[in-house]
Protein backbone atom coordinates (compact mmCIF):
# COMPACT_ATOMS: atom_id res chain seq x y z
CA UNK A 1 0.00 0.00 0.00
CA UNK A 2 1.18 3.54 -1.01
CA UNK A 3 2.29 6.49 1.73
CA UNK A 4 -0.04 9.31 2.04
CA UNK A 5 3.07 10.95 1.01
CA UNK A 6 2.98 9.94 -2.22
CA UNK A 7 -0.54 9.58 -2.82
CA UNK A 8 -0.11 13.33 -1.63
CA UNK A 9 2.33 13.73 -4.76
CA UNK A 10 0.19 12.10 -7.55
CA UNK A 11 -2.74 13.77 -6.41
CA UNK A 12 -0.76 17.40 -6.66
CA UNK A 13 0.31 16.29 -10.18
CA UNK A 14 -3.13 14.93 -11.83
CA UNK A 15 -4.50 18.41 -10.52
CA UNK A 16 -1.40 20.17 -12.18
CA UNK A 17 -2.47 18.58 -15.59
CA UNK A 18 -6.19 18.81 -15.76
CA UNK A 19 -5.74 22.17 -14.78
CA UNK A 20 -3.29 22.84 -17.43
CA UNK A 21 -5.68 20.85 -20.20
CA UNK A 22 -8.54 22.60 -18.98
CA UNK A 23 -6.91 26.27 -19.16
CA UNK A 24 -5.25 25.04 -22.79
CA UNK A 25 -8.08 26.64 -24.86
CA UNK A 26 -6.96 29.69 -23.41
CA UNK A 27 -3.42 29.11 -23.40
CA UNK A 28 -3.23 28.38 -26.84
CA UNK A 29 -4.85 31.59 -27.77
CA UNK A 30 -2.60 33.28 -25.67
CA UNK A 31 0.68 31.69 -26.43
CA UNK A 32 2.84 32.31 -29.51
CA UNK A 33 2.62 28.92 -31.75
CA UNK A 34 5.96 27.59 -32.54
CA UNK A 35 6.37 26.98 -36.26
CA UNK A 36 7.86 25.08 -37.95
CA UNK A 37 10.81 25.95 -40.71
CA UNK A 38 10.01 28.56 -42.87
CA UNK A 39 11.51 28.10 -46.58
CA UNK A 40 10.20 28.40 -49.97
CA UNK A 41 11.00 25.20 -52.78
CA UNK A 42 11.89 26.20 -56.19
CA UNK A 43 12.68 24.03 -59.01
CA UNK A 44 13.15 23.32 -62.86
CA UNK A 45 11.99 19.95 -64.08
CA UNK A 46 12.65 18.55 -67.47
CA UNK A 47 10.13 18.72 -70.73
CA UNK A 48 8.92 14.80 -69.19
CA UNK A 49 8.10 16.76 -65.81
CA UNK A 50 10.98 14.44 -64.60
CA UNK A 51 14.95 16.09 -63.59
CA UNK A 52 15.62 14.47 -66.55
CA UNK A 53 16.22 15.76 -70.55
CA UNK A 54 17.16 19.12 -69.24
CA UNK A 55 17.75 20.72 -72.87
CA UNK A 56 21.46 21.07 -73.23
CA UNK A 57 22.76 21.99 -76.76
CA UNK A 58 20.22 24.38 -78.24
CA UNK A 59 20.01 25.17 -81.98
CA UNK A 60 18.18 28.26 -82.99
CA UNK A 61 14.74 28.50 -83.98
CA UNK A 62 13.57 25.28 -82.41
CA UNK A 63 11.48 25.58 -79.31
CA UNK A 64 12.97 23.55 -76.19
CA UNK A 65 10.50 23.26 -72.58
CA UNK A 66 11.00 23.01 -69.08
CA UNK A 67 8.42 23.01 -66.09
CA UNK A 68 9.15 25.44 -63.27
CA UNK A 69 7.80 25.30 -59.79
CA UNK A 70 7.53 26.84 -56.58
CA UNK A 71 5.93 25.38 -52.86
CA UNK A 72 5.34 27.46 -50.49
CA UNK A 73 6.34 26.42 -46.65
CA UNK A 74 6.59 30.05 -44.99
CA UNK A 75 3.12 29.27 -42.89
CA UNK A 76 1.18 31.74 -44.64
CA UNK A 77 0.68 33.21 -48.23
CA UNK A 78 3.15 34.53 -50.28
CA UNK A 79 3.24 37.01 -52.90
CA UNK A 80 5.88 35.27 -55.00
CA UNK A 81 7.41 36.45 -58.43
CA UNK A 82 10.02 34.25 -60.77
CA UNK A 83 12.29 35.83 -62.90
CA UNK A 84 14.05 34.70 -65.52
CA UNK A 85 17.48 36.02 -66.47
CA UNK A 86 20.62 34.41 -69.14
CA UNK A 87 24.13 35.48 -68.09
CA UNK A 88 27.35 33.63 -69.43
CA UNK A 89 30.12 32.16 -67.41
CA UNK A 90 31.78 35.26 -66.34
CA UNK A 91 28.65 37.14 -65.25
CA UNK A 92 27.52 36.82 -62.02
CA UNK A 93 24.87 34.89 -60.38
CA UNK A 94 22.45 35.84 -57.23
CA UNK A 95 25.19 36.12 -54.61
CA UNK A 96 23.35 33.18 -51.42
CA UNK A 97 25.63 34.34 -49.03
CA UNK A 98 24.76 37.80 -48.74
CA UNK A 99 21.33 37.27 -50.07
CA UNK A 100 22.01 39.84 -53.57
CA UNK A 101 20.00 38.91 -56.57
CA UNK A 102 22.05 39.23 -59.99
CA UNK A 103 22.38 43.01 -61.38
CA UNK A 104 21.55 41.26 -64.77
CA UNK A 105 18.77 42.51 -66.37
CA UNK A 106 15.13 40.70 -66.05
CA UNK A 107 14.17 39.12 -69.17
CA UNK A 108 10.75 37.15 -68.50
CA UNK A 109 8.87 37.24 -65.34
CA UNK A 110 5.73 35.31 -63.56
CA UNK A 111 4.03 36.05 -60.47
CA UNK A 112 1.43 33.58 -58.71
CA UNK A 113 0.21 34.13 -55.03
CA UNK A 114 0.50 30.57 -53.11
CA UNK A 115 -1.82 29.90 -49.73
CA UNK A 116 0.83 28.10 -47.47
CA UNK A 117 1.63 24.37 -48.25
CA UNK A 118 0.44 25.30 -52.30
CA UNK A 119 2.13 24.55 -55.17
CA UNK A 120 2.51 25.93 -58.75
CA UNK A 121 3.92 24.36 -61.64
CA UNK A 122 4.31 26.78 -65.10
CA UNK A 123 5.53 25.45 -68.34
CA UNK A 124 8.65 27.75 -69.89
CA UNK A 125 8.64 27.42 -73.41
CA UNK A 126 11.95 28.99 -75.08
CA UNK A 127 13.96 29.63 -77.91
CA UNK A 128 16.77 31.23 -79.48
CA UNK A 129 16.92 33.84 -82.82
CA UNK A 130 20.27 33.00 -84.68
CA UNK A 131 22.95 32.71 -82.79
CA UNK A 132 26.22 34.49 -84.32
CA UNK A 133 30.21 33.17 -83.64
CA UNK A 134 31.97 35.81 -84.77
CA UNK A 135 35.98 34.82 -84.47
CA UNK A 136 35.94 32.62 -80.96
CA UNK A 137 32.66 33.97 -79.43
CA UNK A 138 28.79 33.21 -79.36
CA UNK A 139 26.25 35.83 -79.64
CA UNK A 140 23.25 36.01 -79.13
CA UNK A 141 20.37 39.28 -80.20
CA UNK A 142 16.79 37.04 -79.05
CA UNK A 143 14.75 35.07 -76.89
CA UNK A 144 11.60 34.25 -77.32
CA UNK A 145 9.70 33.18 -73.58
CA UNK A 146 6.76 31.51 -73.94
CA UNK A 147 5.78 33.82 -76.99
CA UNK A 148 6.89 36.76 -75.74
CA UNK A 149 10.67 37.89 -77.85
CA UNK A 150 12.96 39.61 -75.76
CA UNK A 151 16.20 41.40 -77.33
CA UNK A 152 19.33 40.47 -75.44
CA UNK A 153 22.71 41.15 -76.39
CA UNK A 154 24.79 38.49 -74.96
CA UNK A 155 28.17 37.13 -75.86
CA UNK A 156 30.21 34.28 -74.57
CA UNK A 157 33.58 33.04 -75.37
CA UNK A 158 34.88 29.69 -76.52
CA UNK A 159 35.43 27.21 -73.26
CA UNK A 160 38.15 25.32 -74.24
CA UNK A 161 37.96 22.80 -71.17
CA UNK A 162 34.31 21.94 -71.25
CA UNK A 163 34.18 22.08 -75.19
CA UNK A 164 31.52 24.50 -75.95
CA UNK A 165 30.06 28.29 -75.87
CA UNK A 166 27.73 28.40 -73.02
CA UNK A 167 25.16 30.50 -71.46
CA UNK A 168 23.03 29.76 -68.42
CA UNK A 169 19.13 30.90 -68.22
CA UNK A 170 18.46 30.74 -64.29
CA UNK A 171 15.48 32.10 -62.63
CA UNK A 172 15.32 34.00 -59.35
CA UNK A 173 12.44 33.59 -56.45
CA UNK A 174 11.60 37.12 -55.32
CA UNK A 175 8.89 37.54 -52.83
CA UNK A 176 6.16 40.56 -51.78
CA UNK A 177 7.11 41.91 -48.75
CA UNK A 178 4.04 43.74 -46.93
CA UNK A 179 6.25 45.83 -44.48
CA UNK A 180 8.40 47.70 -46.87
CA UNK A 181 6.03 47.10 -49.43
CA UNK A 182 8.53 45.88 -52.04
CA UNK A 183 9.37 42.84 -53.88
CA UNK A 184 12.79 41.51 -52.24
CA UNK A 185 14.99 38.64 -53.28
CA UNK A 186 13.83 35.39 -51.96
CA UNK A 187 17.65 34.00 -51.79
CA UNK A 188 16.26 31.06 -53.83
CA UNK A 189 17.49 30.88 -57.64
CA UNK A 190 18.09 27.40 -60.37
CA UNK A 191 19.31 27.56 -63.58
CA UNK A 192 20.05 25.21 -66.18
CA UNK A 193 23.20 25.30 -68.43
CA UNK A 194 23.03 26.10 -72.62
CA UNK A 195 25.81 25.02 -75.06
CA UNK A 196 24.91 27.30 -78.21
CA UNK A 197 25.38 24.77 -81.26
CA UNK A 198 25.90 25.68 -84.80
CA UNK A 199 22.81 24.68 -86.95
CA UNK A 200 23.54 22.15 -89.42
CA UNK B 1 -44.11 54.24 -105.05
CA UNK B 2 -44.90 55.07 -102.00
CA UNK B 3 -43.24 52.17 -100.42
CA UNK B 4 -39.75 52.86 -102.09
CA UNK B 5 -40.00 56.45 -100.97
CA UNK B 6 -40.58 55.55 -97.19
CA UNK B 7 -37.59 53.06 -97.69
CA UNK B 8 -35.25 55.68 -98.86
CA UNK B 9 -36.42 58.02 -96.40
CA UNK B 10 -35.68 55.28 -93.80
CA UNK B 11 -32.16 55.03 -95.06
CA UNK B 12 -31.69 58.49 -95.12
CA UNK B 13 -32.68 58.61 -91.15
CA UNK B 14 -30.24 55.74 -90.56
CA UNK B 15 -27.37 57.54 -92.57
CA UNK B 16 -28.33 60.57 -90.79
CA UNK B 17 -28.21 58.53 -87.09
CA UNK B 18 -24.89 57.15 -88.05
CA UNK B 19 -23.55 60.40 -88.74
CA UNK B 20 -24.67 62.43 -85.31
CA UNK B 21 -24.45 59.42 -83.15
CA UNK B 22 -22.74 56.67 -84.49
CA UNK B 23 -19.47 58.51 -85.48
CA UNK B 24 -19.18 60.39 -82.79
CA UNK B 25 -19.15 57.36 -80.73
CA UNK B 26 -16.33 55.74 -82.58
CA UNK B 27 -14.36 58.86 -82.13
CA UNK B 28 -14.62 58.60 -77.97
CA UNK B 29 -14.15 54.83 -78.21
CA UNK B 30 -11.15 55.64 -80.08
CA UNK B 31 -10.13 58.14 -77.45
CA UNK B 32 -10.40 55.76 -75.07
CA UNK B 33 -8.55 52.66 -76.41
CA UNK B 34 -5.87 55.30 -77.50
CA UNK B 35 -3.11 54.90 -74.64
CA UNK B 36 -0.09 56.15 -74.92
CA UNK B 37 3.26 54.48 -73.60
CA UNK B 38 3.44 56.61 -70.75
CA UNK B 39 -0.31 56.50 -69.78
CA UNK B 40 -0.33 52.60 -70.64
CA UNK B 41 3.04 52.48 -67.58
CA UNK B 42 0.83 54.51 -65.40
CA UNK B 43 -2.08 51.60 -65.72
CA UNK B 44 0.20 49.24 -64.95
CA UNK B 45 1.40 50.73 -61.78
CA UNK B 46 -2.03 51.51 -60.89
CA UNK B 47 -2.73 47.37 -61.39
CA UNK B 48 0.14 46.52 -59.55
CA UNK B 49 -0.35 48.80 -56.59
CA UNK B 50 -4.00 47.18 -56.37
CA UNK B 51 -2.73 43.80 -56.64
CA UNK B 52 0.19 44.11 -54.12
CA UNK B 53 -2.59 46.29 -51.63
CA UNK B 54 -5.23 43.20 -52.20
CA UNK B 55 -2.43 40.73 -51.31
CA UNK B 56 -1.66 42.84 -48.18
CA UNK B 57 -5.51 42.53 -47.36
CA UNK B 58 -5.61 39.02 -48.05
CA UNK B 59 -2.20 38.72 -45.80
CA UNK B 60 -4.20 40.28 -43.28
CA UNK B 61 -7.74 38.13 -43.38
CA UNK B 62 -5.44 35.25 -43.01
CA UNK B 63 -3.47 36.41 -40.07
CA UNK B 64 -6.94 36.91 -38.76
CA UNK B 65 -7.70 33.24 -39.17
CA UNK B 66 -10.26 33.59 -42.08
CA UNK B 67 -10.06 30.96 -44.68
CA UNK B 68 -8.38 32.83 -48.11
CA UNK B 69 -8.11 30.24 -50.40
CA UNK B 70 -11.00 31.57 -52.70
CA UNK B 71 -9.20 35.05 -52.42
CA UNK B 72 -6.20 33.47 -53.37
CA UNK B 73 -7.29 32.33 -56.44
CA UNK B 74 -9.84 35.79 -57.05
CA UNK B 75 -5.99 37.23 -56.61
CA UNK B 76 -3.79 34.99 -59.14
CA UNK B 77 -6.49 35.77 -61.79
CA UNK B 78 -5.61 39.35 -60.93
CA UNK B 79 -1.93 38.43 -61.31
CA UNK B 80 -2.33 36.70 -64.09
CA UNK B 81 -3.91 39.95 -65.77
CA UNK B 82 -1.14 42.01 -64.44
CA UNK B 83 1.42 39.66 -66.02
CA UNK B 84 -0.44 39.53 -69.34
CA UNK B 85 -0.73 43.50 -69.67
CA UNK B 86 2.94 43.18 -68.69
CA UNK B 87 3.63 41.43 -71.83
CA UNK B 88 1.55 43.39 -73.89
CA UNK B 89 3.32 46.75 -72.68
CA UNK B 90 6.94 45.11 -73.99
CA UNK B 91 5.55 44.49 -77.06
CA UNK B 92 4.16 47.82 -77.68
CA UNK B 93 0.55 46.65 -77.93
CA UNK B 94 -0.44 49.55 -75.72
CA UNK B 95 -4.19 49.63 -76.22
CA UNK B 96 -4.43 46.33 -75.10
CA UNK B 97 -2.63 47.19 -71.55
CA UNK B 98 -5.52 49.75 -70.65
CA UNK B 99 -8.09 47.15 -71.19
CA UNK B 100 -6.26 44.10 -69.32
CA UNK B 101 -4.65 46.19 -66.58
CA UNK B 102 -7.31 47.57 -65.73
CA UNK B 103 -9.28 44.67 -65.76
CA UNK B 104 -6.60 43.25 -62.82
CA UNK B 105 -6.85 46.37 -60.95
CA UNK B 106 -10.58 45.71 -60.54
CA UNK B 107 -10.61 42.11 -59.81
CA UNK B 108 -7.56 43.05 -57.21
CA UNK B 109 -10.07 45.74 -55.49
CA UNK B 110 -13.15 43.24 -55.41
CA UNK B 111 -10.45 41.01 -53.78
CA UNK B 112 -9.27 43.88 -51.18
CA UNK B 113 -12.91 44.49 -50.54
CA UNK B 114 -13.67 40.60 -49.59
CA UNK B 115 -10.78 40.21 -47.64
CA UNK B 116 -11.50 42.90 -45.05
CA UNK B 117 -14.82 41.77 -44.97
CA UNK B 118 -14.21 38.04 -44.39
CA UNK B 119 -11.11 39.75 -41.78
CA UNK B 120 -13.98 41.37 -39.96
CA UNK B 121 -15.34 38.52 -39.55
CA UNK B 122 -12.54 36.45 -38.61
CA UNK B 123 -11.79 39.13 -36.04
CA UNK B 124 -15.02 38.85 -34.60
CA UNK B 125 -15.37 35.28 -34.38
CA UNK B 126 -11.76 35.25 -32.89
CA UNK B 127 -12.86 37.31 -30.65
CA UNK B 128 -15.91 35.39 -29.57
CA UNK B 129 -14.03 32.03 -29.05
CA UNK B 130 -11.03 34.00 -27.48
CA UNK B 131 -13.86 35.20 -24.34
CA UNK B 132 -15.65 31.50 -24.49
CA UNK B 133 -11.88 30.35 -23.91
CA UNK B 134 -10.79 32.63 -20.99
CA UNK B 135 -14.43 32.30 -19.56
CA UNK B 136 -14.25 28.84 -19.65
CA UNK B 137 -10.91 28.38 -17.93
CA UNK B 138 -11.63 31.57 -15.82
CA UNK B 139 -14.51 29.10 -14.14
CA UNK B 140 -13.27 25.64 -14.97
CA UNK B 141 -9.74 25.87 -13.38
CA UNK B 142 -11.06 27.11 -9.87
CA UNK B 143 -14.09 24.72 -10.05
CA UNK B 144 -11.37 21.71 -11.15
CA UNK B 145 -9.46 22.99 -8.21
CA UNK B 146 -12.32 23.39 -5.90
CA UNK B 147 -13.41 19.44 -6.96
CA UNK B 148 -10.06 18.31 -6.27
CA UNK B 149 -9.28 19.71 -3.15
CA UNK B 150 -12.63 18.26 -1.58
CA UNK B 151 -11.54 14.52 -3.45
CA UNK B 152 -8.70 15.23 -1.79
CA UNK B 153 -9.89 15.84 1.53
CA UNK B 154 -12.59 12.66 1.22
CA UNK B 155 -9.75 10.27 -0.14
CA UNK B 156 -7.13 11.38 2.75
CA UNK B 157 -9.81 10.55 5.41
CA UNK B 158 -11.56 7.55 4.09
CA UNK B 159 -7.45 6.54 3.66
CA UNK B 160 -6.75 7.02 7.13
CA UNK B 161 -9.89 5.21 8.48
CA UNK B 162 -8.90 2.22 6.15
CA UNK B 163 -5.35 2.23 7.98
CA UNK B 164 -7.02 3.00 11.57
CA UNK B 165 -9.27 -0.21 11.20
CA UNK B 166 -6.16 -2.28 10.02
CA UNK B 167 -5.46 -4.87 13.21
CA UNK B 168 -1.70 -5.46 14.13
CA UNK B 169 -0.92 -8.77 12.90
CA UNK B 170 1.42 -10.95 15.04
CA UNK B 171 3.30 -13.62 13.84
CA UNK B 172 3.66 -16.35 16.31
CA UNK B 173 7.67 -16.79 15.23
CA UNK B 174 8.93 -14.06 16.23
CA UNK B 175 11.43 -13.99 18.43
CA UNK B 176 10.92 -10.68 21.17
Amino acid sequence: MLKLEDLEIIFFIVTLIGGFMIASPALVLVLPARGAERFSELYVLGPTHMAEGYPFNVKPFENYSVFLGIVNHMGSSVYYVLCAKIRNQSEPLPNSTAGNPSPLPTLYESRVSLLDGGVWETPLDFSFAEFTFPGNSCSLEGLTINGVTYRINEATSWDSEKRGFFFQIFFELWTYDPESENFSFHNRFVGIWLNMTRQE
Amino acid sequence: MFVRRSWSVGRVALVAFLLFFGFPCSCTARVVLAVDEVEAYHLIEVADRSVSSAFEAVLDAEGAGANVSALIEALNEAVGSLVEAKVFFKNGDFGKVGEVAGRSAEVADVVKDEALVLKTEALSHRDFVFKISVIGSAIGVPAFLFCMFFLWRWFKGYYMRRVLRMKPEVASDVKA
